[in-house]
């Protein structure tokens, strides 16, 4: 076993380091950081991943993995003295090897030809297989093959499926406490059987087996399984996005104790075939103290790509009050004159009363210098008394005054409309199409002007008082302007709080600032290089947010060119993004049924949403910002609490996907509309009602209202047009729009 | 009655329909069919070619193989079909983003904040040429017989300077019913500019207008001078309305001479 003469000449000078634990084993050779050293560390790191799946130590197999892991390394950095250590080691715990972890160190050996070491490690370990990497030759990721191989079994191909049915026929004998969430782990060991089976070349079995099985999965991951049907040899394993999630990540099951018990009798039963190892190592199990949840609880918070999030995730700390709002000088001097006067005062002063309560300290509100945000110019107070004195004359909306709803329909349209917004002053409405136009209509009276042109701009009097409407050119007053830019369909649209800029987004990946004054593209902004389904601008304007199909989402300011924060953590398409009203947060809904609530200070993903059952087209925050209502494909709306980031509410009766939602500015109604033509109108303040103060239940499991067609406060069919967008003026008229679908 | 033979939707077509149902796709347009095999037949062509090259590059004359094959889809899977970025990728290129504070607003600041200009699009995008005098001698080239001047009532000539080429280059506009050409030529000397021009005399010919407008409205003559002020390129419109109608055949002779002059330009 000792190969006695200096062998280091002969090692080659990529000399894998030293890794934890034993940095006292060689100082000489081991010292320098090569590029091997970085895939042994994530090989290394992937393992130990592997290697900490399961939540709860479970029959003694990790600490032995560990161990050969650190034992195992320096058998290539030493081959003399520390080999016979590591002989002896391997010895003792042959039959413990995780076959994994050997698995990936042999092709390392192999890949970087230590055959001395590589045949060492097999003779200690009885492993005589071939571990051919079969990436070479096209430019392979080792990292990714090494772990991949992780999928290598010696299991016999007919047992999976065997293996696979008696859980399930396990399943079916449990006590009812504990059925429903075993259950819950059919789903991923299904998914990784059958990877699998595919990555061992099995591709008959394979196939036979996702038939069978695949249709017992539950409805929400049907989607899933057909994509995963479409992988069947190991080749399509790399680079298939839906692969990339299952390997890294693990899904996660919430289970109680109980159950966990239970469970584990039935593995320990099993012994050594697949199921045992695949839940220990792919599964993580999020193990809390309680009473097993039943199935309704459970089907809340199913349906994500991932599994259910650990209790963890949602603990932290989120500001969801609102910024304190600046004082409004002018506007003052203006409601002293008024309360002279007698009769009016009365009817405005509970009013005003009920909108300038925030004066004491939220303690739920961020601290204003939390985000930079930009200060208020003149030009904004006078925005902001204009907002105030409209919200004097809003109607306050219940179940028995319905708002008014007035529904804008584009006609000859069908299939190009892909987005509608209006400003927040409800003057202007933009649509963009899929042929890359994005059209601006004035929908008041007044007209759209253009600024003057420079020369005539020097002879205006800067001092007016209504130089802002000199400045612009009465001549060129158009209702409809439309702006040209995009190189492809344009998915999304956004004003500016101040109606001054209007932002898109399209499918060539780029974002574009326009201006409402010269209707002319001022920036664009290329960050996401894939296209960008949804753009959003923060409430106080300066910042704003994007989504797109690279899975991330990302916080831009206006005058910067390159993001400032990247919210990375979806699993697939970020759909939908929506400022907090505070605009200290971002909530993003993607194409894996969760949502993610996105700190903008630091980035973090705050809180972790799921339950939807299919994709999420809409995110509406509530006024108050307390609450946070989603919709999407699965024709729900769900309102979560953003405290604890449980589910509070869910309100099912559209029979198609819902594409946008809005609450009325006083926070009493929601209005919900999409591909089922109909706007539907819901009672907010009744779930607010029941959510008064902190009252939620914040065990694991919360009690969520059900259903509810008795929120539904009424619907409201259109002819045959779907309906993209709804908005609440600032008296609470209800404005709707949509393409006509002839 | 016989029945009519069904049209034999041919095998690829087959095919590609049999695709889309494993797809899941139920519900397109017919053709989508076309344009599907449309990109298969380039696709696979495209693949084919790339691995002939490589092919040849490896000095193997006879036939392409598997290899070669492998070879050129990775490479245009590289290329083409890019997916975003894995995960933990992007997992760390956030951790480093996020990891800088937000930078604070300067104060103070009027107007609408926007990255430095060379990230905007508010650039000057366009770029005057000072003059050159050769007008003289093009003049001379044209030969006489070819000068219009126009009389009449000019109502509202409006000289603009717009940012053209200071070539001879004929721009066709065309709006609504009317066809406008309109010729941007060098600056001739003597040509006064002003917004009240009774007489301009030019040096080439001007460019009728294909049907006007029905109803015979006058049609749009535009022609082009240059206003010694600038000593670039100007374009002036004249509207006329004195009817001066030209036919239409006419007009692809005057096109002609005008492609000539930009050959001896």
């Amino acid at each position: 076993m000792s190969d006695t003469g200096p062998t280091y000449a002969s090692l080659t000078p990529a000399n894998p380091t030293i890794i934890n634990g034993l940095a006292g084993v060689d100082l000489q050779t081991g010292q320098q950081l090569t590029t091997h050293q970085t895939i042994m560390n994530n090989t290394e790191h992937t393992m130990l991943n592997m290697v900490n799946a399961v939540g709860v130590a479970a029959a003694g197999v990790q600490t032995m993995s560990t161990q050969n892991l650190t034992t195992v390394m320096p058998a290539v950095t030493h081959q003399q003295v520390v080999s016979d250590v590591t002989a002896e080691s391997m010895v003792n715990h042959t039959v413990h090897v995780d076959r994994n972890t050997l698995v990936a160190v042999l092709q390392f050996l192999k890949k970087n030809h230590f055959k001395r070491s590589e045949e060492l490690v097999r003779q200690e370990a009885n492993f005589f297989d071939n571990v051919e990497d079969s990436k070479q030759g096209i430019g392979g990721d080792a990292e990714v093959s090494s772990v991949l191989s992780a999928y290598k079994s010696e299991g016999d191909p007919a047992e999976y499926e065997d293996a696979y049915k008696s859980l399930q026929a396990f399943i079916d004998k449990s006590l009812d406490a504990y059925k429903h969430e075993v259950s819950l782990v059919l789903y991923p060991v299904f998914v990784h059987m059958y990877l699998e089976l595919v990555y061992n070349g099995h591709e008959q079995v394979a196939k036979s087996f996702l038939e069978k099985l695949g249709n017992m999965q539950e409805s929400c991951y049907q989607e899933d399984v057909h994509k995963l049907s479409l992988v069947t040899s190991r080749d399509h394993m790399t680079g298939y996005q839906i692969m990339d999630n299952f390997r890294s990540s693990q899904f996660t099951v919430r289970m109680s104790r109980d159950t966990y018990s239970h469970l584990k009798r039935y593995l320990t039963e099993y012994g050594g075939g697949p199921v045992p190892r695949i839940i220990h190592d792919r599964l993580y199990l999020d193990v809390y103290e309680g009473v097993p949840r039943s199935r309704t609880q459970i089907l809340v918070t199913a349906g994500a790509q991932e599994g259910e999030v650990p209790k963890q995730v949602n603990k932290s700390k989120m500001y969801y009050g609102l910024l304190k709002e600046p004082e409004l000088p002018n506007f003052h001097m203006e409601e002293e004159e008024g309360e002279e006067e007698g009769d009016k005062p009365k009817k405005k002063k509970p009013k005003k009363d009920a909108l300038q309560k925030s004066k004491k300290n939220d303690p739920n509100a961020p601290p204003t210098n939390r985000i930079p945000l930009p200060e208020l110019r003149e030009i904004d107070f006078v925005e902001k008394a204009k907002a105030f004195r409209d919200a004097l004359k809003r109607v306050t909306l219940s179940k028995d005054t319905l708002p008014s709803i007035c529904f804008y329909t584009f006609l000859n349209a069908t299939g190009n409309i892909t987005a509608v917004d209006i400003s927040d002053d409800s003057s202007l409405l933009a649509y963009c199409t899929s042929d890359s136009q994005v059209r601006v209509q004035s929908i008041t009276p007044s007209k759209l002007r253009c600024m003057k042109s420079a020369e005539q701009l020097n002879d205006i009097d800067k001092d007016a008082d209504d130089v802002l409407v000199r400045m612009m050119d009465d001549r060129t007053a158009e209702p409809v302007r439309t702006l040209l830019g995009h190189s492809g369909p344009v998915y999304a649209c956004c004003f500016s709080p101040d109606r001054n800029l209007l932002l898109t987004g399209g499918e060539d990946g780029t974002i574009r600032l326009w201006s409402m004054q010269t209707w002319t593209c001022l920036v664009v902004y290329k960050g996401h290089i894939f296209a960008v389904w949804d753009v959003c601008f923060s409430p106080h304007g300066y910042y704003f947010a994007s989504g797109g199909h690279d899975r991330t989402g990302r916080l831009w300011a206006t005058d910067h060119h390159q993001p400032l924060r990247i919210f990375a953590g979806h699993f697939s398409d970020v759909d939908v993004v929506q400022f907090h009203p505070n605009s200290n947060y971002v909530a993003s809904g993607s194409s894996d049924r969760s949502i993610r609530v996105w700190d903008c200070f630091n980035g973090n993903c705050m809180r972790v949403l799921t339950g939807h059952k299919d994709v999420i087209d809409a995110l509406a925050f509530s006024p108050c910002g307390r609450f946070l209502a989603s919709a999407g494909g699965d024709k729900r709306v769900l309102v979560w609490d953003l405290g604890h980031g449980h589910l509070i509410a869910e309100m099912a009766s559209h029979t198609s996907t819902i594409y946008t939602i809005a609450f009325s500015r006083d926070c009493n109604i929601l209005a919900s509309g999409g591909m089922d033509n109909c706007v539907k109108l819901w009672d907010f303040s009744r779930v607010l009602e029941d959510n008064h103060e902190d009252d939620i239940n914040v065990s694991n499991n919360p009690d969520i209202k059900r259903c509810n067609e008795s929120l539904l406060l009424g619907t409201f069919p259109t002819k045959n047009t779907p309906v993209l967008a709804t908005h609440f003026t600032r008296r609470n008229v209800l404005l709707a729009a949509g393409p006509f679908d002839g | 009655m016989a029945k009519e033979p069904k049209v034999a939707v041919p095998k690829e077509a087959q095919v590609m329909t049999a695709i889309l149902k494993d797809m899941g796709i139920s519900d397109y347009e017919p053709g989508v069919i076309n344009q599907m095999l449309e990109f298969t037949y380039r696709y696979v062509s495209q693949i084919l070619d790339d691995a002939r090259v490589y092919a040849n590059y490896a000095k193997k004359i006879k036939t392409i193989e598997l290899d070669d094959v492998k070879l050129a889809v990775h490479m245009q899977m590289e290329k083409s079909f890019t997916t975003p970025p894995p995960r933990d990728l992007l997992l760390d290129l956030a951790r480093t983003r996020n990891a800088n504070s937000l930078p604070t607003i300067k104060a103070n600041q009027q107007g609408i904040r926007l990255p430095p200009d060379r990230y905007c699009l508010s650039a000057c995008n366009y770029r005057l040429k000072p003059s050159r005098k050769k007008i003289s001698s093009l003049s001379n080239s044209l030969g006489g017989g070819n000068r219009i001047s126009l009389g009449g009532p000019n109502a509202g000539m409006k000289i603009a300077a717009t940012p053209i080429k200071p070539t001879i280059s004929m721009v066709t506009t065309k709006t609504g019913n009317t066809q406008t050409v309109t010729l941007v030529q060098k600056p001739s000397t003597g040509i006064p500019s002003g917004p009240t021009q009774k007489i301009v005399s030019v040096n080439r010919p001007v460019f009728k207008v294909t049907p006007g407008p029905p109803g015979g409205g006058t049609p749009k003559i535009q022609l082009s001078a240059s206003n010694s002020n600038l000593s670039s390129n100007v374009m002036v419109n004249v509207s006329s309305s004195s009817g001066v109608k030209m036919e239409t055949d006419s007009s692809s002779f005057k096109r002609k001479r005008e492609d000539d002059y930009d050959s001896v330009q």
